[in-house]
């Protein structure tokens, strides 16, 4: 190689290569570049380094199209939100609506085929732009499922939409193909005749078809905080085979050489400000203390003020497990008082609080459930309000783990007002786990199995659901389901 | 209305109690995010972490954010951060940064022509960007993994534009030596230069 000039900055080839040089530096470097052959083959070097690094970049996971809902620009900014609320009748997306939109095209093509052939028409009207567009496809390229690059292109917003689709057809209907196919695409709604619909199955569905990525993530991160925190978070059997689906399960226990972590009562009704603190009912007084700290610096955050739908529901344990169950449900009554009390800083707060008598539990707590008595809460939050909650959690410092499930969508629950003055869920037509439908089903809230423990449940902090909220509310949820640890016997 | 005006927008109501705001932002900025963090990091799990890390971050300190640059970039600057965080505790427990994940989906389209040759060279190339010291990865990483200007790059790591375009051609002519030693470069960066090339 010839040497390279001496008083020439060879940084500016680099942004010459790049584009980054303004007309008068970029003339400058092309002078130079004329005169010096070793400037030119350390221009040709970097060029090849470049290239190299785009194969790298196309192989990256950018392409992914698992949670992508939209078009996105350069910058990877979502162009067009896809979070606005469907109430249009077309934009429902039902077989029916599917069926009416197919055939008010068909009609729509005939009257344009027996007016263009009809011996009255006239001549005036025999333009090209009226009869080719008619011939045109309209909508059967983006209702083609699978056919991601047509739905791309259809969606407005994006760079080659326009002129895409030009024929003649009602907005609305194309809006609505588009719409239904990549619902369709990154929904897939399990059928809800489907009664073998596990956990599991959600869980794989998230990672192929979640709208975010995020939720498939809590447990790892919870487990993280964990680790930093020195303890020693214990995931059951089935959990491992959870995550061996969804995530690294990382350096976990099973079954019972599991550590426990002690988790008095005590650290939750302590931790409540409207509560004097109990006297320590174990040595780890220093972690209670943390707690307590933590709580009240919470509170003064006042992080809780800003959740809008929380919802709280219980699991209760078989009384014939004597006292290991009255504690068992002692710790959960504490817990869900705690996170109800962190959390009811804002009067108009909507939140109810549920019981889930006895071993109904997601099917892959069920190993524990079972073995253990191991008690959880199950919550349900609202998708804007996910990110503060796991907050709480991760403040509370409690030894917990969090499993949530994909994106409730189509939520709708009724409620009602018992004669007890309390609230509770009447139905969940419109969700996607048939589990939780039985989970949280009235049946269940207000009429134990024999045998099972009453129902507990907050029915005065329910009160601040208004009559009209309580209606209906199609509300898009995360379900959060904690699973705590509870003192080993003794 | 542009996207930083409606940020920005948006931002004011997650903070004055309209928190239904920042599923909008995640959604609005979390693959740009992930994408970045597996660029850095080379693989998903990590790039997962990190992405959720950031939003937690970027939820927890909202009120910090001043405005004076996008909140994409602000994003990106949390990225880098917590990117380089994890890479450092990995390294200091004996972590291995070199597991190198390519998209087997990807890589067989962009060269149907030997499709498992251009896998072995899409993780030598990861590798060679994992040797390089941190300053200069992120910049491979920013520039030319993630298509940012000079600008940006400059307002993501808070340095003078000069220095970044004099650090990146450091940063280049380092990781052509590295591509080198890893074997590409008399395959790729001399001899073989067509391969590949559109």
């Amino acid at each position: 190689m010839n040497s390279l000039p001496e008083s020439f900055d060879e940084s500016l080839l680099t942004a010459y290569l790049d584009g980054e040089l303004s007309p008068t530096d970029a003339a400058s470097v092309q002078a130079a570049l004329a005169e010096s052959p070793a400037l030119q083959q350390m221009l040709l070097e970097l060029t090849r380094v470049r290239e190299l690094l785009a194969r790298l970049k196309q192989s990256s996971p950018a392409s992914e199209r698992s949670y992508i809902h939209g078009p996105w620009n350069d910058d990877g900014v979502l162009l067009r939100p896809t979070t606005e609320k469907q109430s249009s009748w077309w934009n429902s997306p039902s077989p029916l609506a599917n069926l009416a939109a197919s055939l008010l095209i068909f009609l729509s093509f005939g009257m344009i085929a027996w007016w263009s052939f009809a011996p009255f028409r006239p001549i005036a009207m025999e333009t090209e732009s009226f009869s080719e567009s008619a011939r045109r496809p309209s909508v059967a390229p983006a209702a083609q499922p699978g056919n991601q690059a047509s739905i791309d292109a259809s969606v407005p917003g994006s760079a080659s939409a326009p002129g895409a689709f030009d024929a003649p057809v009602p907005s609305a209907f194309i809006e609505s193909a588009t719409r239904e196919t990549t619902a369709a695409l990154s929904a897939q709604p399990e059928s809800h005749s489907n009664k073998v619909s596990s956990d599991l199955t959600l869980a794989e569905k998230a990672d192929s078809n979640s709208p975010s990525m995020l939720e498939n993530r809590f447990v790892a991160f919870l487990n993280q905080q964990f680790s930093k925190k020195g303890l020693s978070p214990r995931v059951d059997e089935g959990d491992r085979e959870l995550n061996a689906k969804r995530i690294d399960p990382g350096p976990v226990e099973s079954g019972a050489s599991g550590a426990f972590i002690p988790f008095p009562v005590e650290i939750l009704s302590a931790s409540s400000s409207t509560q004097p603190a109990v006297a320590p009912a174990t040595p780890d007084e220093s972690r209670r203390s943390r707690s307590q700290s933590v709580s009240s610096q919470s509170q003064q955050n006042d992080k809780a003020s800003d959740i809008s739908h929380f919802y709280v529901f219980q699991n209760r344990l078989p009384e014939s497990n004597g006292k290991s169950s009255e504690a068992s449900n002692g710790v959960i009554d504490g817990f869900a008082r705690n996170l109800i009390q962190e959390f009811q800083t804002d009067g108009t707060r909507k939140q109810v609080a549920g019981a889930n008598p006895g071993g109904r539990v997601p099917e892959r707590f069920a190993p524990a459930f079972a073995s253990e008595g191991r008690p959880y809460v199950l919550l349900l939050v609202s998708d804007s309000d996910w990110p503060a909650i796991v907050l709480k959690l991760r403040e509370l410092g409690f030894p917990l783990e969090v499993d949530t499930a994909p994106r409730v969508t189509g939520f709708e629950a009724k409620w009602s007002r018992s004669e007890t003055d309390e609230w509770t869920i009447q139905r969940f037509p419109s969700s996607p786990s048939d589990n939780l439908s039985q989970l949280l089903a009235k049946d269940e809230t207000k009429q134990p199995a024999a045998g099972l423990a009453a129902p507990r449940s907050f029915g005065s902090k329910a009160q601040n659901l208004s009559e009209s909220e309580a209606n209906s509310k199609e509300i898009a949820f995360r379900r959060i389901v904690v699973l705590l640890q509870k003192e080993p016997p003794k | 209305m542009d996207s930083n005006a409606e940020d920005t927008e948006w931002i004011e109501q997650i903070l004055s109690g309209e928190p239904a705001r920042f599923s909008q932002l995640v959604e609005r900025y979390e693959r740009a995010i992930f994408a970045m963090s597996f660029s850095m990091l080379g693989n998903r799990q990590d790039a997962e972490d990190v992405t959720q890390e950031v939003f937690f971050t970027a939820y927890n300190k909202l009120r910090s954010f001043e405005g004076r640059s996008s909140l994409l970039t602000w994003l990106r600057r949390i990225t880098h951060n917590l990117a380089i965080d994890l890479r450092r505790r990995k390294q200091s427990r004996g972590g291995n940064m070199q597991q190198v994940e390519t998209d087997p989906i990807a890589s067989t389209v962009t060269d149907p022509v030997d499709p498992l040759v251009l896998e072995e060279d899409i993780a030598r190339i990861r590798r060679s960007i994992d040797a390089l010291p941190e300053e200069y990865r992120s910049l491979v990483v920013m520039r030319d993994l993630e298509d940012l200007d000079y600008a940006q790059i400059a307002s993501i790591l808070e340095i003078p534009i000069g220095t970044v375009r004099s650090r990146l051609h450091r940063a280049r002519l380092e990781l052509k030596a590295i591509l080198e030693r890893h074997g590409l470069g008399e395959k790729a960066i001399g001899v073989d230069s067509g391969r590949g090339d559109r």
